[in-house]
């Protein structure tokens, strides 16, 4: 037996000599996926600046805190921040959060009180409304009429993001009309059947998606995912079936969404779907990240869910080889369609709040009045057009170049070197699109284009914070209603059970809370 | 080892030797099935579903790791981390455990109360995280170390362990002169190697496995983050269980199954390679009689 | 106030006064107490310099205001937690699988000890035991994603119990499954490395007990009754108390992993409530309160068990 310090000489000369082999033999780099940019066109894209005008250098660095959610971080010389600098004027120092880690990260960051300057904020949580409402951030709501680029922003979205009526800064945009259908429309040609208008004729073709074999090589195919981590599928289902965006006001009072006629309708369809084999038999225990494996492997037919999903799905199916590279860049196979009707004729498509969290400046970063100026001045020079588009898209001339009409065309993949930057993109509706966009990318961005006309929202965002029953316990009362929708579909419960269950949401809290959003309408009106 | 060799013993050896077997593959498989996807492709592994060779094997998802800046350099943390923090730990506690070890030590059942107590009772994350910011720690290296240095459990067992040291031993080494200090080293530590192994491995494990110190106190200091952190936040976003990011994929495309499976068993290795280094240390020891009741 | 007897000492007690016998004590033993120093300077800095978060759960902690700004409840948050519906149904299901893991899966890496020691030839015990181990280092991630393709309708599992002309088993969705299979997934992922402890311990028997025994005719069965398990009782007795601290505290990510809405009711355990209510809904203090409360059950236990230990003749962890 040979002594110790052999022993480990070899191990380490081994583990030396394995990962050089893997260096030399990984060759080149993998392709990388692009960061791929979401697109939203409420408004024409203003016109780009060719010339910028000359911004004084002020000698203020503007901290920032962002999100990174692979942990690879932008070089602090990379162009894009440098360009940022050079049209704001500022010096800027970037930091940066583990999506990850994001919730714990913050309650130590509001526990020390060390924030930057300016942070971006992915949600309207509990801890992050106690931590604004105790000081945290800055409390902008009589600033933000001062700054022009700031007072444009939309105010639907303002007032959602909006705690107990005060703005603690601008939102984080996200298209409202996101949410799609996604569809395998090579298994509509095969079987010969037209794109769904109706709910009926929608339901028709999940089932033959299921039964009829759309798939020219055959192999077990059914119509759509769930899981019962999430079941985003099933609430939009009940949305265009007739139903409200989660609250609906009746006579000045707030009232749930399962109260609607319109809900049992659409639980009475999942079930259906489930008995036929429509959905997969073990969606309520499919862990939540594995929604897509069967979609992606192409076994499934549909998914509703978010329209760029279909973005998604094509890529993964040329990854595993069901598409090559020329019918995805072609449009082929995968494409996205908006809501179908309901048997009232209506179209109702699921809005989303318009956000993804705000970004805030915080009370220890900017302690004084005049580093809040200084603060707001950086947060209006870089929400306009060049701003939003750089923090997106990386530095312009050098990741991308301005393609005319709106659109901008890669130069060189901006990848996960972006990570962070694109975080504290505001302003969405100023971000440019790709150019030489294929039809399935067209598609995208019509569904969401027309989404905005017949959209549902939900009114109790700009009052959620008002209610301290709803922040703290929306979580545990939504799923309360999930799990008896999902027990219902499977039948394990009936109506009744149904009903028992409502009853439970009622005494846990739910009452509570319809009882203070109430109040709080009452109060704004 | 002599053993008899009864017929009954003979059958017993098969059907034993069979069960650990199975239990060995049992326990295995997962893991052969998670390093087989680190080499496939992402189409064999949507397509096959379940294999444990891959038919076409690849390399992109290691390249991928190696391409970065951030993956090596954090395994190369989580491995100082693991032998700094376990030499501290092992200083720390096996000193501890030994002078508590000994009935006669003034004050030592108050001192073994508070002990207990913490492993039970804590501040919790928020006022750790204050006193770590006040010992000037945040961003440093030490601190994914000392606030979690001595694990109670750890004391406690290996406290034990020595108090089971029959007393002769060491009174033989007194009688001729030697101090407490050199009793330790000489005869107590020399005796305990399979504990000391033990809680070694204990420690590095826990080491290699922890995230926490680092997400808490390691803000914005990106050049030290530990492996685990990394990891997690990679699976997390493959499984969709970050709260916020779940359902705002824009920007994120979730890793590709390679590539994850990949980072696992970069992440598992080096710790798996440990043990079998120290194995040695589990053979029957040199200690005169049982280890006593 | 403890008696300090020194065995190596030749004074005579009764006659001397404690502090004097102290201070002879410290003077004799200034290395071991120098010895201490260490480690009562790491629980003093960062074991209870923090312990004031305990009173966090009689506020309302605003996370921002600190402690010192926000206001005092008292007792509201357990008096709130106690009338709490979820509570009955919580508690039953942390004690249950509690339990279960204390009589099936704390046993299972002494039995795998055990048939380990049993093996004779060197190579295979060492590579099964590095095999073995191996669970311990995968996420509950991966585990519950795993277990998810193997028990599903479809899956493996089920296609063998159709082959012996079984119905399918819902394994993921039943309510009488799911506590089977969280104790048989923590056995598969802990046991093999909980077998390190016990090997540890079964270095240290002397193989000429063994050999004595041969001599004497014992069977391998006897061998093993009157050494081998007498060798790990102590360490079995102590890992046992101190496993009643956590009595209370099952992992969270396991049981929040294989959760869904078809198994709630015996899936909802106090980890993964405090998750909800805590760190998703912002309820910090509430969280700290039921966290202080399961310290405050286990404490009980352990100090009681530690009592009974004593009985039996054992150390215990004093």
């Amino acid at each position: 037996m040979q002594n110790n310090t052999t022993k480990v000489i070899i191990g380490i000369v081994v583990v030396l000599v394995v990962a050089l082999g893997i260096w030399f033999l990984a060759g080149r780099q993998p392709v990388e996926e692009a960061a791929i940019q979401e697109q939203e066109q409420a408004a024409a894209p203003a016109a780009p600046r060719e010339v910028t005008p000359p911004v004084e250098e002020v000698d203020y660095t503007i901290t920032i805190l962002t999100v990174s959610h692979t942990g690879e971080i932008i070089a602090p010389d990379h162009p894009a921040i440098l360009q940022i600098e050079e049209h704001t004027g500022y010096n800027t120092e970037w930091e940066f959060v583990l999506g990850a880690n994001f919730a714990e990260q913050m309650n130590m960051r509001f526990a020390a009180g060390n924030l930057p300057g300016i942070v971006a904020l992915t949600g309207i949580s509990g801890p992050i409304v106690s931590a604004a409402l105790g000081g945290a951030f800055w409390d902008l709501t009589d600033h933000i009429p001062q700054w022009p680029n700031l007072a444009d922003a939309n105010p639907t979205i303002m007032n959602n993001i909006s705690i107990q009526g005060r703005s603690f800064g601008v939102y984080r945009q996200r298209p409202i009309g996101r949410n799609g259908i996604v569809i395998r429309t090579d298994w509509l040609d095969y079987l010969g059947i037209d794109k769904p208008e109706t709910l009926d004729e929608f339901y028709e073709m999940l089932y033959a998606f299921t039964v009829n074999n759309p798939q020219p090589n055959g192999g077990d195919t059914y119509g759509m995912t769930w899981t019962g981590g999430f079941m985003g599928a099933f609430h939009q289902l009940a949305v265009m079936h007739g139903a409200p965006n989660r609250w609906e006001i009746l006579n000045e009072k707030f009232v749930p969404w399962f109260e609607h006629e319109a809900f049992a309708e659409a639980m009475d369809r999942a079930r259906w779907m489930f008995d036929n084999g429509i959905i997969n038999p073990d969606f309520a225990a499919l862990p939540t990240g594995d929604l897509r494996v069967d979609l992606y492997a192409g076994r499934v037919g549909v998914e509703i869910g978010v329209s760029d999903e279909a973005r998604r799905t094509a890529n993964a199916l040329r990854d595993a080889g069901f598409m090559t590279q020329e019918e995805l860049d072609a449009g082929e196979m995968v494409w996205v369609m908006g809501p179908v009707a309901n048997a009232q004729g209506e179209r109702r498509s699921m809005a989303l709040s318009g956000h993804a969290g705000f970004v805030a400046i915080s009370t220890s970063g900017a302690p004084t009045e005049e580093s809040l100026q200084h603060h707001l001045n950086f947060m209006n020079m870089i929400n306009d057009p060049i701003g939003q588009n750089i923090v997106s898209w990386g530095a312009r001339d050098h990741n991308w170049e301005y393609a005319g009409n709106g659109t901008v065309r890669i130069i060189e993949q901006p990848t996960n070197l972006l990570e962070g930057l694109n975080q504290i993109m505001m302003r969405q509706n100023f971000v440019y699109t790709q150019a030489d966009a294929n039809s399935r990318e067209n598609a995208i961005i019509e569904v969401q284009r027309a989404n905005l006309d017949i959209a549902i929202h939900d009114p109790s965002l700009p009052f959620a914070a008002l209610s301290d029953t709803w922040t703290a316990n929306q979580v545990s009362l939504n799923q309360i209603i999930d799990d008896a929708v999902i027990n219902y579909t499977m039948g394990h419960i009936d109506m009744d059970g149904f009903r028992q269950e409502v009853e439970r949401w009622y005494t846990e809290g739910g009452q509570n809370a319809i009882d203070e959003l109430s109040a709080a309408l009452a109060a704004a009106r | 080892m002599i053993r008899n060799d009864t017929a009954a013993s003979r059958i017993f050896d098969v059907f034993n030797t069979i069960f650990l077997i199975l239990f060995a593959v049992v326990t295995l498989i997962p893991f052969m099935y998670i390093i087989a996807g680190s080499f496939a492709s992402q189409a064999e592994i949507i397509e096959r579903g379940f294999f444990l060779i891959p038919r076409e094997p690849r390399l992109e998802a290691y390249a991928y790791i190696f391409s970065s800046r951030l993956l090596p350099r954090a395994m190369l943390i989580s491995i100082a981390v693991a032998v700094v923090g376990t030499a501290t730990s092992m200083l720390i506690t096996t000193t501890f455990a030994y002078s508590l070890s000994k009935k006669y030590l003034a004050g030592r059942n108050v001192m073994l109360t508070m002990i207990i107590f913490t492993m039970l009772f804590s501040g919790g994350m928020v006022p750790t995280f204050l006193v770590v910011r006040a010992l000037g720690l945040l961003d440093n290296f030490w601190a994914m170390i000392l606030p979690g240095a001595v694990s109670v459990w750890n004391l406690i067992v290996l406290k034990n362990f020595f108090q089971s040291i029959p007393v002769e031993i060491e009174d033989s080494a007194r009688i001729d002169g030697a101090s407490d200090w050199t009793v330790f080293v000489k005869i107590v530590l020399p005796s305990s190697t399979a504990a000391i192994a033990t809680f070694s491995l204990f420690y590095a494990v826990g080491y290699w496995n922890q995230f926490q110190p680092a997400l808490l106190f390691i803000p914005s200091n990106t050049e030290i983050w530990p492996l685990q952190l990394v990891l997690r936040n990679i699976v997390m976003m493959a499984a969709g269980t970050i709260q916020d990011a779940v359902f705002d994929p824009e920007f994120v495309q979730p890793p590709a199954d390679s590539i994850r499976n990949a980072v696992i068993v970069f992440g598992t290795m080096p710790i798996l390679m440990v043990y079998p280094f120290i194995q040695k240390h589990f053979t029957k020891g040199v200690m005169v009689g049982a280890i006593k009741g | 106030m403890e008696t300090i007897i020194d065995k190596n000492s030749c004074f005579d007690i009764q006659k001397t006064p404690v502090f004097a016998r102290v201070w002879q004590q410290l003077r004799r033993h200034y290395l071991l107490y120098l010895m201490c120093i260490p480690g009562i300077l790491y629980f003093i800095l960062f074991r209870y310099g923090p312990m004031w978060g305990i009173l966090f759960a009689f506020q309302d902690y605003n996370i921002f205001k600190g402690f010192w700004e926000s206001e005092w409840v008292g007792l509201a948050h357990f008096i709130r937690f106690f009338n709490s519906p979820a509570f009955s149904v919580l508690m039953v299901n942390t004690l249950v699988i509690s339990l279960l893991n204390i009589v099936f899966a704390f046993p299972a890496p002494i039995i795998l000890a055990l048939l380990l020691n049993e093996v004779r030839l060197a190579w295979f015990k060492r590579s099964i035991q590095t095999l073995i181990y191996i669970p311990h280092f995968i996420s509950w991630v991966i585990v519950a994603s795993m277990t998810f393709m193997l028990l599903n309708g479809g899956g493996p599992v089920n296609s063998l119990l159709a082959i012996f002309g079984f119905d399918t088993v819902p394994f993921l969705t039943s309510i009488d499954t799911f506590r089977p299979m969280i104790v048989l997934q923590g056995i598969w992922r802990g046991a093999g490395f909980g077998t390190i402890i016990f090997l540890a311990a079964l270095a240290g028997v002397n193989v000429e007990l063994y050999e004595a025994s041969i001599v004497d005719g014992a069977s391998r069965l006897k061998q093993c009754w009157y050494i081998t398990l007498p060798a790990l009782r102590s360490v079995i007795i102590l890992l046992l108390i101190l496993q009643m601290g956590s009595i209370l505290e099952t992992g969270f990510d396991q049981l929040f992993l294989m959760g869904n809405a078809a198994n709630r009711s015996v899936s909802d355990v106090l980890a993964v409530f405090v998750f909800r209510e805590g760190v998703v809904g912002g309820n910090f203090s509430y969280t700290t309160a039921i966290g202080l409360f399961q310290s405050i059950i286990g404490l009980i236990f352990v100090l009681g068990a530690d009592r009974l230990a004593k009985r039996v003749g054992e150390f215990g962890i004093f």
